[in-house]
């Protein structure tokens, strides 16, 4: 089986900023940033959106970035911030695992446009298109030569990545893994995602961004991931209710969270992720980080682990519960506590 | 001790065929799987010809589920793999899902209804979810009532290896006993587009490791495989095992690879020395075709494994990227099984220095093989196979 995880540094870009610090602080306040609309060229309804600055100073200096898409951008920063943070990266010690749901839909966009008006597309955009993009750019501008993988879904391909990571740790080989998570907005998207009904207005906002958190060993650090659940399926057959009892009924086995952050925000599913934790989990405080930074899947499910270690870091909380449910049914969640084994010889 | 991953059921629906017979007569025989594009226009293109699943292997999916009818081509080749590989009594604990265009065609939709402005709410809805990427994987696991969670790992052409090689890493870790394997990609015009843009395709034959070679081809293709822990297999379904996996990654640049084969060589050892073999009997090489990956390629065999036969079947197949390393490992359990190995077709003259088994399939019994896949982003996986002996 897994061991447990410890968290050795991390880094965010939000639309909020990047300091975990602010960004507690505003979700303690209540306050969410100014929203913005993006408009569907061919018409429609604009839909809203919590916009995120790209840093393209992340790549100063670095050839490979100069013709990537904003998604590269926001991964690299948050991958330099959680390794400066930890204060080194030995790079042939060191794996890679991104995550994504969306990936780089400016560029498939502006493809497939082109492709249509004119027959053909550029050369210079398609291979940015491509879901492992972001994780090959990543992976040389730190020059890594271990495994670097990219995992793709709903926002539980945050966790799907938390999850290979520990493997690799556990399987040797590396002593360290660096985790990331990226999306980028679009219109499309933000069209694609207000008709199925996951943001709006009222509930989250589709947003972009990233988070990475770099992994070590268990006993490397003083904030772990105690237990990484494995996962559910939930559809027709198997709802959605039960399939989620099951996973935070499994992650609060081994003691009672007194925190939860959670992975919805104003929708149906958050309704029913709210539900389940406060019947498994009363005493666990909900914090639903979403309605402040807006919804940016994959980046978010990180972001979450980070406000939870941030939490316990801080004193507001001794086990966070992470659970996390994605739009396709999805069902992952970890549970962070503070690593009691730090600095104890393996 | 560590566990072993034994294969125990594989389904695969490819140009060759749909199920492992036909396959397995098409892949001895070097059949060309290649046909003229009919999916989509390819006026604009320089490539016009893909390895398609034909249409009547696809009618199979809707005789065997009539809801099927209306799901894409890709929900439908998944359909066909997994009902070939599970059998009564398989229900795995986790999934791994490969592929790198998913839910592709149906983004395409998306797009085109909003720009022609004629997309009713019902359609964006559907079109919407179906661009989930593993989303056939979850129609078909609705349909059996599974429960497992999916994880689907998209490292570009590398994929399919690389999801065999986590599968096969769950099961020696102990964290599941059974997991499926589901490597899949259907054509889609935006990839065929992409592609054609770099001037990687050609409009010629795909010719692998071959002089003159001119670029790849591009395929479709879906293959699942059953995996159990050895120790607790039922050992009359044990069709092989993944005795190791090898991962490297190389910053050379974006697409194209490091002409010493830097990362391809490190892939072929890490997974050699996480089995302890020195060496293996075939190599089923990635072989696209473009004037680079062969070259590449064959630098690291040549470097690493200079005598071993190698052959790519992409010559027959096409190039189908997420799905490659998954049908590819199929492929080499059929040949291990009928003790030959597959022949790479189209190929004149080879300037690889290697032992390719050029045009016709070779009799030989192997026991151990490699497959390779390398993708862009520097991916570079390999997966090592062996047949199971049944001990008497």
């Amino acid at each position: 089986m897994l061991s447990p995880v410890s968290i050795l540094g991390v880094g965010c870009v939000t639309a909020v900023g990047s300091d975990v610090g602010e960004i507690w602080q505003r979700m303690e306040a209540g306050e969410r940033p100014k929203v913005g609309e993006i408009a569907n060229p061919f018409g429609g309804e604009a839909a809203p959106i919590y916009r995120v600055p790209v840093p393209h100073d992340a790549g100063s200096g670095f050839p490979r970035l100069r013709r990537s898409s904003n998604i590269s951008y926001f991964a690299l920063a948050a991958a330099q911030a959680a390794v400066a943070q930890a204060g080194e990266l030995d790079a042939d010690r060191t794996a890679l695992v991104f995550a994504a749901s969306d990936g780089a839909v400016v560029y498939t966009r502006l493809f497939y446009a082109e492709m249509l008006r004119s027959g053909t597309g550029s050369p210079l955009l398609f291979p940015e298109t491509v879901y492992n993009a972001a994780s090959s750019h990543v992976a040389a501008y730190f020059g890594l030569d271990q495994p670097a993988l990219t995992m793709i879904g709903d926002a539980t391909a945050g966790t799907d990545a938390l999850l290979t990571a520990a493997a690799l740790l556990h399987d040797g080989g590396i002593d360290r893994c660096l985790v990331v998570a990226a999306e980028e907005a679009d219109w499309l998207l933000c069209d694609a995602y207000r008709r199925w009904g996951l943001v709006s207005r009222g509930a989250a906002i589709l947003s972009e961004g990233a988070a990475a958190i770099l992994l070590g060993r268990a006993h490397a650090g003083p904030l772990r991931i105690e237990h990484q659940h494995r996962g559910a399926s939930a559809h027709g057959k198997n709802p959605l209710r039960a399939a989620l009892r099951g996973v935070v009924s499994d992650l609060c086995k081994e003691g009672p969270p007194d925190l939860a952050i959670l992975s919805g925000a104003g929708t149906r599913i958050a309704r029913i992720e709210q539900s389940v934790l406060r019947d498994l989990a009363p005493q666990a405080l909900q914090v639903a980080p979403k309605h402040v930074v807006g919804e940016a899947f994959a980046a978010s499910t990180l972001l979450q682990v980070i406000i939870a270690g941030r939490a316990i870091t801080a004193g507001h909380a001794s086990r966070v519960i992470v659970p996390v449910v994605g739009w396709s049914g999805q069902i992952g969640g970890v549970v962070l506590a503070k690593n009691e084994t730090h600095g104890v010889q393996a | 001790m560590k566990e072993v991953a034994a294969i125990t059921g594989i389904g695969c629906i490819s140009p060759l065929g749909v199920g492992c017979p036909q396959t397995d007569k098409a892949l001895r025989a070097g059949y060309d799987g290649i046909s003229p594009v009919s999916l989509f226009p390819t006026s604009a293109f320089q490539a016009t010809t893909a390895g398609h699943v034909p249409y009547e292997f696809l009618d199979l999916a809707a005789q065997a589920l009539p809801a099927s009818r209306d799901w894409t081509r890709a929900a439908q080749m998944v359909l066909l793999a997994m009902l070939e590989a599970v059998e009564e009594g398989f229900v795995p604990e986790i999934v791994i899902v490969a592929t790198t265009s998913g839910g592709m065609d149906f983004g395409q939709k998306f797009y085109r209804g909003l720009q022609h402005g004629q997309m009713s709410t019902k359609q964006a809805r559907r079109w919407t979810r179906g661009y989930v990427p593993h989303q056939p994987v979850l129609d078909v696991m609705e349909v059996l009532g599974w429960t497992a969670p999916v994880r689907t790992v998209s490292n570009a052409c590398a994929s399919g290896t690389n999801a065999l090689g986590l599968a096969a890493g769950i099961i020696a870790r102990g964290e599941a006993k059974r997991v499926l394997v589901v490597g899949f990609d259907a054509l889609c015009e935006m990839v065929f587009a992409g592609f054609d843009s770099l001037r990687a395709a050609t409009r010629e034959k795909c010719r692998p490791f071959d002089c003159d070679r001119t670029g790849l081809v591009l395929g479709e293709a879906a293959a699942v495989f059953c995996l159990e822990a050895l120790s607790s297999a039922r050992h009359t379904r044990v069709v092989g095992t993944i005795p190791g996996y090898g991962f490297a990654n190389d910053n050379h640049h974006l697409t194209q690879p490091e002409p010493g084969g830097t990362g391809p060589r490190l892939s072929m050892q890490r997974a050699l020395a996480s089995a302890g073999w020195m060496t293996v009997d075939y190599i089923n090489a990635h072989g696209t075709g473009t004037a680079f990956n062969d070259a590449s390629e064959a630098a690291a065999i040549g470097a690493l494994l200079p005598h071993v036969p190698v052959s790519s079947t992409k010559g027959m197949t096409g190039h189908t990227l997420g799905a490659a390393g998954a049908i590819e490992a199929a492929f080499c359990l059929l040949a291990m099984r009928g003790a030959y190995l597959p022949p790479n077709i189209n190929l004149r003259e080879s300037d690889s220095g290697l032992d390719i088994v050029a045009n016709t399939a070779r009799s030989l019994a192997t026991h151990r093989m490699m497959s390779n896949s390398f993708g862009f982003g520097g991916a570079n996986a390999s997966i090592l196979l062996e047949n199971f002996v049944r001990q008497c």
